[in-house]
């Protein structure tokens, strides 16, 4: 199964709700997700199993709010395997995750052309 | 308590019958059986046969039944209980009512 | 909070851009938003801000979700506070674990904004309903204490009025258990100015103060007219007429009186409504007296029948009363303690002196063992005793020094029906008792009057023998005639005249009666007192007992009777 990177339906209901705020809320998800995947490979480092547990089931929701569906499956296939075996099966990098915040990075922009 | 009413065709007998306890709770019931009669009715029949309580307040709303029928009305009781029956034995209550003991 | 204060939601949620986005579906639904981003802010924000729902975030940093919910339902207490969980967990178990630590309900995410508009609805309704219950619940409870407190006080200003009077004699027993602060039952006791007793129990319908509020007019009329010397049958009377003017339909009391005679160790009694009066007699038997009329304030005093019923009762035997409170007394097993079985028990008691503790118990244990179901218990026991006599010194007082009536005559006649119908002595000694020394000679002056009278109407005016009062049936006899001639009097009249002639120390009180009966032979009078166990003869031994001179005149149908007083310290009567 394929997810779209980003449900143009849920987004479009965000931005009609959001009106004049809707470019605001997409600089705040870009940098507070941002800090998020910092501090998820903070806690992967020191092998902080619960911390990074909810770093992740944060950031897949948030992503699940604006639509984003890719990477919020990304996120649901990590926080899994954490749960199930241990952070130490997680990539330590997140490439997977970091590759699609980037691109989902500069379709919010370019929608909320900031 | 079940309390249920029948005018006769003629409209001159109405039949009270109460089930259960008679006692303060039923005051409303019972007055709505014959708040709406008029001098057409010439008899009350009040079937006890059921009743198996009685207290103070429904002997009062007997005398509410005699004070709205007038004291020209017939108001028969029927009753079959012992214990309902010793009550009005003990006040008398056939000296203004026809008391009718039901076999 | 009022329909233009608008609910305040308390938004817990750790990831921003969530929270930016619930915060403004709230918002934009007319709520008040307060944020925190973890569990212990979400504490901390509910102590301050006391938000009216919470909507608060499953998984956080710091203190999840969950604990913060236990907690802050602690704090909640009895209000109501509902907290719904934002959550991505889609698994059964983790919902579970929402709903039991303390949550009502979760919303999950993506958010929907109508799904959250619904929830938000709903709660707000339980929590105005919630509101609202313990608002009325508030309230009721503060009337409730107010209504308690009134009726306290209404509670003393009835026990002036409706325990005056000589329950505490020793002769009676009783037992007044109130159920509430005001009982149904009323307990009345007065002594008759002419000696012995009146005693009335009522048990008014309903319980607490509308059933009180009938005993105070009941109370008034019954000391003032036992004060005047009126007889029972009068006083039921005028209790019956007060009653049904002013009890609503529907609304009575049954009631017992009890005329106890100590001299003539004879009781009259009157049963309207309440359970047989039971009368343990020497010999050990059990006589009842049951009710044979119909409660007071029902009749009108047109159908009212005073009648009563007449009995002996020799000293030492006993009288018992009850309301109806006592046939719902149980003792400790819950077994019913009925009247016949109280008869019963009466019947076989050889202890009369314990009859009235083993109720007691009964009572006790009853309330102990089943407070909900009992009713208002008064219970009485009167004993038959001889004669009250009592005799005081006092120093003498000068005249001088008194005030009131205290130098006057007064005549009163009375002709045919009048005599058959009226009895003069409550309206005369009302007269003399505005003497003040004479008001401790109640008894004394009523006794005369009332021989006096008697004399004049049954030996004078009827014709009446008083030897056929020698035997039970004779008596019958006699009142038979009695009440036939009454019935038949045409040109005939009594009269009596009283003058007061005060002295330096006291006085004399001048008595003259004058029937218009053919009189007798003054010579043949009995001027000692009879034999113990003769029924009638002691009328006259007992005037000359009583007063400085009896002297008849003429034909024998006038007489003059003098009594004579010593004024005494203290006058008070009763």
């Amino acid at each position: 199964m394929t997810f779209k990177q980003l449900e143009t339906a849920q987004i479009e209901e965000l931005e009609l709700m959001l009106e004049d705020e809707f470019p605001e809320f997409v600089r705040t998800f870009i940098s507070h997700s941002d800090n998020l995947i910092s501090l998820m490979k903070e806690q992967l480092s020191v092998q902080d199993n619960d911390a990074f547990i909810i770093g992740i089931h944060s950031l897949k929701g948030s992503c699940r709010n604006i639509g984003a569906e890719l990477l919020a499956n990304s996120c649901l296939e990590v926080e899994l395997l954490a749960r199930k075996e241990s952070i130490l099966s997680v990539d330590p990098e997140l490439s997977t995750i970091c590759q699609e915040f980037t691109e989902l990075k500069e379709t919010l922009s370019k929608l909320a052309r900031i | 308590m079940t309390i249920v009413s029948h005018l006769s065709a003629a409209g001159d007998v109405m039949k009270i019958g109460i089930q259960g306890r008679f006692d303060f709770g039923s005051h409303h019931d019972f007055r709505e059986t014959y708040d709406k009669t008029d001098s057409s009715v010439k008899e009350f029949h009040v079937d006890m046969a059921k009743t198996t309580y009685l207290d103070s307040s429904a002997l009062g709303m007997l005398l509410l039944l005699r004070d709205h029928a007038g004291s020209d009305t017939v108001i028969k009781i029927i009753i079959c209980n012992a214990d309902v029956y010793k009550i009005f034995e003990i006040s008398n209550f056939d000296q203004m009512f026809d008391i009718i003991p039901a076999s | 909070m009022s329909e233009s204060q608008q609910l305040k939601i308390l938004i817990t949620e750790d990831n921003i851009a969530d929270c930016l986005i619930i915060n403004k579906l709230v918002k934009d639904q007319g709520y008040r938003t307060v944020i925190a981003h973890n569990g212990l802010e979400a504490i901390e924000s509910y102590k301050k801000e006391k938000p009216d729902i919470i909507l608060m975030d499953a998984l956080m940093p710091q203190m999840d979700g969950f604990e913060a919910a236990k907690r802050i339902k602690l704090l909640v207490g009895e209000d109501f506070v509902p907290i719904i969980f934002l959550t991505s967990l889609s698994d059964d178990i983790s919902l579970v674990s929402c709903l039991e630590a303390g949550g009502d309900d979760f919303l999950s995410k993506p958010y929907n904004s109508i799904v959250i508009a619904a929830k938000i609805n709903a709660f707000k309704r339980m929590v105005v309903l919630h509101r609202t219950v313990q608002e009325q619940r508030d309230e009721i409870t503060r009337r409730n204490e107010y209504l308690l407190q009134e009726q306290k006080i209404a509670k003393r200003v009835f026990d002036n009025v409706a325990h005056l009077g000589c329950l505490g004699a020793s002769n009676i027993k009783h037992l007044l258990s109130p159920m509430s602060v005001f009982n149904g039952d009323v307990l009345l006791a007065s002594k008759k100015p002419s000696g012995g007793m009146i005693v009335f129990l009522g048990d008014f319908t309903g319980h607490g103060l509308p059933a009180a509020i009938g005993a105070m007019p009941v109370a008034e009329i019954f000391y003032g007219m036992v004060a005047k010397g009126f007889g029972v049958e009068t006083i039921l009377e005028e209790i019956n007429k007060k009653l049904y003017t002013i009890l609503p339909v529907g609304f009575f009391c049954c009631a017992c009186i009890i005329d106890m005679d100590y001299s003539w160790q004879r009781i009259k009694l009157w049963n309207g409504g309440l359970m047989d009066v039971l009368l343990k007699d020497n010999k050990g038997q059990v006589l009842s007296y049951p009710s044979s009329h119909l409660p007071l304030g029902i009749l009108s005093p047109d159908k009212f029948s005073s009648e009563c019923v007449n009995g002996d009762m020799k000293v030492g035997e006993r009288i018992y009363l009850f309301s109806d409170g006592i046939v719902d007394l149980r003792d400790k097993h819950g077994n019913e303690f009925e009247l016949d079985g109280f008869a019963e028990f009466l019947l076989e008691n050889k202890k009369p002196d314990e009859i009235f503790e083993h109720v007691i118990d009964q009572d006790r244990l009853s309330a102990e063992a089943n407070a909900e179901n009992n009713d208002d218990v008064t219970f009485v026991e009167i004993m038959m005793i001889a004669d009250d006599v009592i005799s005081v010194k006092h120093e003498l007082v000068e005249n001088s020094e008194q005030h009131g009536a205290r130098d006057w005559v007064m005549s009163f006649e009375m002709f045919d029906h009048t005599i058959r119908d009226f009895n003069p002595i409550p309206l005369m000694l009302h007269v003399t008792m505005e003497v003040p020394e004479l008001r401790a000679f109640n008894n004394d002056v009523c006794m005369i009057l009332s021989e006096l009278i008697t004399n004049g109407v049954d030996h004078g005016i009827l014709g009446l023998d008083s030897n056929l009062k020698k035997t039970a049936n004779g008596f019958q006899e006699y009142y038979n005639l009695r009440n036939e001639r009454l019935n038949q009097l045409s040109g005939e009249s009594l009269h009596i005249s009283l003058r007061h002639k005060p002295d330096k120390y006291g006085g004399g009180l001048i008595i003259r009666v004058v029937d218009t009966g053919s009189g007798f032979d003054v010579s043949k009078l009995n001027n000692e007192f009879p034999e113990v166990s003769q029924l009638s003869g002691r009328g006259i031994p007992l005037l000359r007992t009583l007063c400085e001179s009896v002297v008849y005149e003429g034909s024998g149908n006038t007489v003059e009777a003098v009594f004579r007083w010593k004024n005494t310290q203290d006058d008070t009567k009763l």
